[in-house]
């Protein structure tokens, strides 16, 4: 597997190499290089398809991978939902396998069902979201929670969170990843192009974020293939599969198309977000459960 | 003039001729050529596509600033240092004396670092933790190993929102002076420190950053410090920066608060 992630990143060097050959033709002529090597797809200045500004999910909200929405419209629909209106629900972000379930093992198909259980009403520490502690959301997920940003200069790809200003690096230069006894919030990502797609492997994955509100997980043993694949100047597919013996039966999959979002131009700018300086309330909302069932008599 | 001009490096070139068409603009011509030959006799430095200094990298102040700015001895598991402001006396105003002495007294809980809240600017930048800088034409992005910290820095000539706004790390503004980067800072809020012994401002901060290359590894980082309800004259503090050279070194992280929680989320 190693081998075949290196001689992938082999490749990928080899890649940019001849884009930074061919870059003086592009600095004199963007758009006819362009049209010739990606389908009139945008470049950066050095050769690599422009994937840089504002994005959102075309569906957002990052409550329940298999039942897309955000925390925000479920409570909206629990209202509606008392004066009879019906919510329509949009297809699960898992697109393999096929029934959009993560193939869960039968212990952790177990705890993800006790955690999303007590979401409403925690009672343990554990049962909070680790977004509510402004924790690190790992890779998969700050796709989902809100617009981002995508810096790209030669060699490195950056992923911009306003949100609890999270950040990733995304190397592009096919060095290897860290020692595999260094876990991290985020992850380690390396990235490589092929052709349109940005191809993000992530390793060295901590098993702490959680996957959304529901308490959808994966352990420190979790890899990520991600695939960024530009369509057009203001699109782009993302795909990732996802691999974790310790939790999954199988690979699984998630699909999801990427817009530009309303409001947020290119002189839109993030602003400070200080998510822990501010976090007062995760802990008030656990209420011990000899004291919750008191309650409810 | 040919002749000198032949013998700069082909960015010095380039900044020349972009001095040359500013100048048309600015009707500042004859300032030209002298800024061409200071970039002549400096230093080479690395210089990004449009021919300002590339600060992108990964970058460290290795120093005791972190335990307090000042001078100060070794105690247990503290190491000694010299100070990094400038004569070593920060000017006080009367009161804000005896603050400074009861943050100190209080230092233990008191410190905003023991709360692993943001750090504050300059603070933040003599962390013994690396950043990695990521420059563009009109922003430069400073990333922070320390609490997944960030800055945007906008040299896109954009000037500091309107108001008063309460940040932890404040509005970054810079524009290029020659080889340097100045960064012009508002908007910050009274909570932060500047070190773990105490030193302390109000939300009146400002802040100006000054960011050169000494040679191509290094970078001298220097910081007025201006704070009209604390001191009763600006004061500055500098120190170095020095460039990450080791093989495959990048970011890790350090979450500071996050460690709280690692029995919770295992």
């Amino acid at each position: 597997m190693q081998n075949t992630i290196n001689s992938i990143a082999g490749l990928s060097i080899l890649t940019v190499s001849v884009l930074l050959a061919t870059a003086p033709a592009a600095a004199q002529s963007p758009t006819a290089t362009a049209k010739a090597s990606a389908g009139a797809l945008p470049l950066t200045p050095d050769g690599q398809p422009n994937l840089q500004g504002y994005w959102t999910a075309a569906v957002t909200g990052t409550y329940d991978l298999t039942d897309p929405r955000s925390g925000g419209s479920r409570l909206d629909e629990q209202v509606r939902a008392k004066d009879g209106v019906a919510r329509k629900p949009k297809p699960s972000r898992i697109v393999d396998p096929p029934d959009g379930k993560i193939p869960y093992q039968p212990w952790a198909a177990a705890k993800q069902a006790d955690l999303q259980a007590n979401v409403d009403d925690p009672t343990k520490p554990e049962h909070i979201d680790t977004q509510a502690r402004c924790l690190l959301d790992g890779a998969v997920r700050p796709f989902f929670h809100a617009p981002f940003r995508i810096v790209q200069v030669p060699g490195t790809v950056l992923f911009l969170e306003e949100e609890n200003h999270g950040y990733r690096a995304v190397p592009l230069d096919g060095h290897p990843h860290i020692g595999e006894n260094i876990k991290l919030w985020m992850g380690d990502s390396r990235g490589h192009w092929e052709g349109n797609t940005l191809v993000i492997d992530v390793t060295n994955v901590n098993g702490k974020p959680r996957l959304d509100m529901v308490a959808n997980f994966y352990s420190d043993a979790a890899h990520f293939l991600e695939r960024l694949t530009l369509v057009d100047a203001n699109t782009f597919d993302y795909e990732v599969t996802v691999t974790d013996p310790k939790v999954y039966t199988r690979p699984w999959k998630i699909a999801a198309r990427f817009v530009r979002p309303r409001g947020q131009g290119s002189d839109y700018e993030i602003w400070e977000d200080a998510c822990h300086e501010g976090e007062q309330s995760a802990d008030l909302m656990v209420i011990p459960a000899d004291i919750a069932k008191k309650e409810k008599k | 003039m040919q002749n000198r001009l032949l013998s700069l490096t082909s960015a010095a070139v380039r900044q020349w001729v972009n001095g040359l068409a500013s100048c048309l603009l600015a009707a500042a011509c004859l300032f030209v050529p002298l800024a061409a030959a200071d970039v002549a006799n400096t230093t080479p430095v690395p210089r990004a596509p449009d021919g300002k200094p590339d600060l992108s990298g990964f970058w460290q102040a290795f120093n005791t600033a972190a335990w307090d700015i000042q001078d100060h001895a070794a105690k247990k598991g503290i190491p000694g240092g010299q100070g990094i402001v400038e004569g070593n006396d920060i000017p006080y105003q009367p009161w804000a004396v005896a603050k400074k002495k009861e943050n100190f007294e209080n230092r233990a809980t008191a410190d905003p670092e023991t709360k692993c809240y943001l750090p504050g600017v300059p603070r933040l930048t003599y962390e013994p933790f690396p950043f990695q800088i990521v420059q563009t034409p009109t922003e430069i992005t400073v990333l922070y190993e320390y609490i997944h910290a960030i800055r945007s820095i906008y040299t896109n000539g954009t000037k500091h929102p309107p108001a008063h706004i309460d940040w932890w790390l404040g509005d970054s503004r810079g524009h290029w002076e020659g080889d340097t980067l100045v960064v012009d800072l508002i908007h910050f809020n009274d909570q932060t420190w500047f070190d773990r012994v105490g030193n302390f401002h109000s939300d009146a901060l400002h802040l100006v950053e000054r960011y050169s290359f000494l040679d191509p590894d290094h970078l001298n980082y220097e910081v007025t410090v201006e704070d009209p309800k604390v001191f009763t004259k600006p004061w500055k503090l500098s120190l170095v920066l020095y460039r990450h050279k080791e093989k495959n070194f990048q970011l890790l992280e350090y979450e500071c608060y996050g460690f709280n929680y690692e029995t919770i989320y295992p």
